[in-house]
């Protein structure tokens, strides 16, 4: 039997439980005069029915899955004659794909040893046997936990707070999986930039300052030795998410203002959509954009103003990324502009102050907070920020300020080392690794530090 | 503005058509209709602030109904009602905070001794200097208990040296009866002070830019009885030096600060005249079954 079908057979189980359990509480509550003698309503009783058909059942089937296979292929291994035996990890990984496409069919029985087409029947009958023993076995769980909660079923028994208990469970195993994949994504990155540190000096990647991490395949081969100084990637990012924030931070920030205090509310109800449409715009189009229409107008102004500028500049990157991230900034400051409690508002024009003194002195200090958060996301998205640059903004990574050149950053070169052919023991391929592990304690800093401010300074109101 | 503030601003304003309510509410009681004419002596010779005619309405609703009183230099006004009958709406057309809500429009002519407080080309910043708000919750800014007070005198640079700053400062908490409390922690946060501290911040903040009217509404709503009873000594030592306009939902404090009071029905100015008289003789039968708690 599949395990697709199990699952459907236990699915209908559950709701058989679920329904069984509600009609028992019901029954159990008629003679004693209604539902209100129950200690649990009857929804409680259906969901603890419903949970001890399916909690056990799908433990088991779920830790069936897991180990089966590895049994299994002890199990297929061990029945070889022992001059088959694999000696290695690689023998045997390969002695077990051929079995295994025996198995399937895939490769017809006459190409290989007698043993081995003996070992992929072994495999098939052990196969079939495990599915159908776990089907017995999760069938049978299943009826036994939703029988025996059914029988359970009391006016006193604790219904609601077992149920509540273990969606308390629940909802901390949700909590704790977003923790772990965060834990786990740090972990391997970590691992694998200290690999890369092996092969090259952690100084020689924090403070080099060349970036050309070809590295010879062959030892005879003409090529660089590679250089892995990351100064110029960092260069290249702060260069260009400075540009990025200095058009959306403003812009945003002013749209912001304006929305939520001078707009009337028909505009506002228009132009705040309008803006937020922008955030929905896919970022592969901002880079063609970018590309074809923002960059050779920056390199044509530039010329007949005299200036060499190159096709792909830091400023046509920087430029619309910075449109990109108007609608972060505005929207989220519009928000946290518009919460600001009325008598606040009230407080500072009874005094006399004008609109614009009011929003300078009261609005901006209390909403600051919320304005900050909205930025640090700016600059976070503009730091991580990949499609754009890598259309606009060039592979060469020169170390350079002046925004009318190309230059790269951080995610332009993990894309370019991690795509194509790679192996995963050269500092080529290491070298994203180590990359993404500095961008991320590269945001984590700023975010530390964006929080530390916006504690110090903020005004809170009640 | 969004909806919920709107509502706000509506529940003050919400008419029918008024007299056929004023019956309702009495069903038992003959005669009991709003007067063509306030009742009593709503005039007084030489007024700080001269109304006359006033309506307000909140886009087709009108809040006010063609109400005129003067209030005199340096006294005390109370304007009283039951809820919704307009007094907040009244008192804030007299420093034009009802301009800060789109849909709200004022007809009629208001004073300030001879300045039309509606005139196109009056600087309402000027006006809210010298016409000064109270607010029905204590709303101090979250700034420090020293730059809530020194907000209105550097907005409107009253002030040209650090010590100068310094000294309204002390004197507008001095005269609010706060400065004895907070004068060791004027850096702390407005906001951490109790609510009835809050609202003396307020008045400390309102009067330190030296206004000659100052308004209130409902200053002691949100506070408990011995902070009431606080803001209301403050309020017959502040009426020394400046004319006061209170709304207020205590008949008593009413009785307790104010020389006059004016009684609003539904955007009616139905009766006004000396506290004491309103009190112990009323002439209207709607402010007599207010005061005597029929209705309210």
């Amino acid at each position: 039997m599949q395990t697709g079908q199990l699952l459907l057979i236990l699915a209908a189980m559950i709701v058989t439980a679920f329904i069984m359990g509600r009609h028992r509480a019901l029954q159990v509550a008629q003679p004693l005069g209604g539902i209100r003698h129950l200690r649990s309503l009857p929804f409680y009783y259906a969901m603890r029915s419903a949970i001890w058909c399916a909690l056990p059942a799908l433990t088991v089937l779920v830790a069936w899955l897991i180990f089966d296979q590895t049994l299994i292929r002890i199990m297929v291994l061990d029945s070889l004659p022992t001059e088959l035996q694999p000696v290695d990890g690689t023998a045997r990984n390969l002695m077990l794909s051929q079995i295994g496409n025996v198995a399937s069919g895939a490769l017809p029985t006459d190409f290989v040893d007698a043993a081995v087409a003996n070992a992929a029947g072994r495999l098939n009958q052990l196969q079939s046997i495990s599915a159908m023993a776990m089907a017995v076995v999760v069938i049978v769980l299943a009826m036994l936990g939703g029988a025996w909660a059914w029988l359970r079923v009391s006016a006193r028994m604790p219904a609601r707070e077992q149920v509540e208990r273990v969606l308390l469970v629940v909802f901390m195993l949700c909590a704790v999986l977003a923790v772990v994949t965060t834990v786990g994504i740090v972990f391997s990155v970590l691992f694998e930039s200290i690999r890369f540190f092996g092969q090259v000096p952690i100084a020689d990647f924090l403070f080099g300052l060349n970036w050309s991490p070809q590295m010879a395949l062959r030892a005879d081969q003409v090529a660089s030795e590679g250089a892995f100084g990351a100064v110029p990637l960092f260069a290249g990012t702060l260069l260009i998410s400075a540009i990025a924030l200095m058009v959306a931070v403003p812009v945003g920030l002013m749209s912001a203002i304006y929305l939520a205090e001078y707009a009337h509310s028909k505009v506002r109800s228009f132009a705040k959509p309008a803006l937020e449409v922008l955030a929905g715009v896919p970022t592969v189009v901002y880079g063609f954009f970018a590309a074809l229409t923002v960059a050779p107008f920056i390199r044509d102004v530039g010329q007949s103003l005299g200036l060499s500028v190159a096709s792909e500049s830091a400023l046509a990157a920087g430029l619309v990324m910075g449109i990109m991230l108007i609608p972060f900034v505005s929207s989220l400051s519009d928000d946290v502009i518009t919460a600001v409690p009325r008598a606040m508002r009230d407080a500072s024009l009874g005094l006399g102050a004008t609109r614009s003194e009011t929003i300078k002195k009261v609005i901006f200090p209390a909403a600051l907070p919320g304005i900050m958060g909205g930025i640090l996301l700016a600059a976070s998205r503009a730091i991580g920020e990949t499609m754009i640059v890598v259309m606009a903004a060039g592979l060469a990574a020169n170390l350079t300020a002046n925004p009318l050149q190309a230059v790269t950053t951080i995610t332009v070169q993990i894309v370019t080392l991690l795509t194509g052919d790679q192996e995963f023991d050269s500092a080529k391929t290491l070298a994203a690794f180590a990359l993404g592990l500095m961008l991320f304690i590269t945001t984590l800093l700023m975010n530390v530090v964006a929080l530390h401010i916006v504690k110090k300074y903020r005004e809170q109101y009640e | 503005m969004d909806i919920a503030e709107k509502m706000n601003v509506f529940q003050d304003a919400v008419q029918v058509d008024p007299r056929v309510v004023a019956q309702e509410h009495m069903m038992t009681e003959e005669n009991l209709y709003i007067p063509e004419k306030t009742v009593g002596a709503p005039f007084v010779d030489d007024p700080k602030m001269r109304m006359r005619d006033v309506n307000v309405f909140y886009d087709t609703d009108q809040a006010i109904h063609g109400v005129s009183l003067d209030i005199g230099k340096n006294e005390v006004v109370a304007l009283i009602g039951p809820s919704g009958c307009g007094k907040s709406t009244f008192l804030r057309c007299m420093n034009r905070m009802n301009d800060t809500i789109d849909i709200c429009r004022v007809e009629g002519s208001l004073h300030l001794e001879n300045q039309d407080i509606y005139d196109p080309k009056l600087d309402v910043v000027e006006l809210r200097a010298r016409v000064g708000m109270v607010f029905q919750k204590p709303n101090p800014f979250p700034k420090s208990i020293y730059d809530n007070v020194a907000y209105g005198p550097r907005i409107h640079g009253l002030a040209n040296r650090k010590t100068d700053l310094d000294e309204i400062v002390e004197n507008s908490l001095r005269k609010a009866g706060l400065w004895d409390e907070v004068k060791d922690r004027l850096d702390s946060p407005g906001t951490g002070l109790s609510g009835g501290q809050q609202q003396r911040l307020c008045i400390a903040r309102t009067i330190a830019v030296s206004p000659e009217v100052v308004l209130m509404d409902e200053p002691c709503s949100a506070l408990d009885p011995i902070a009431t009873a606080k803001i209301e000594e403050l309020i017959r030592e502040l009426s020394e030096s400046y004319t006061i306009a209170i709304v207020t939902h205590s008949m008593q404090q009413a009785a307790r600060v104010s020389q006059r009071t004016a009684y609003f029905h539904l955007g009616w100015l139905v009766e006004m005249n000396d506290t004491d008289t309103v009190f112990t003789k009323p002439q209207h039968e709607l402010t007599e079954s207010y005061i005597t708690g029929r209705f309210g």
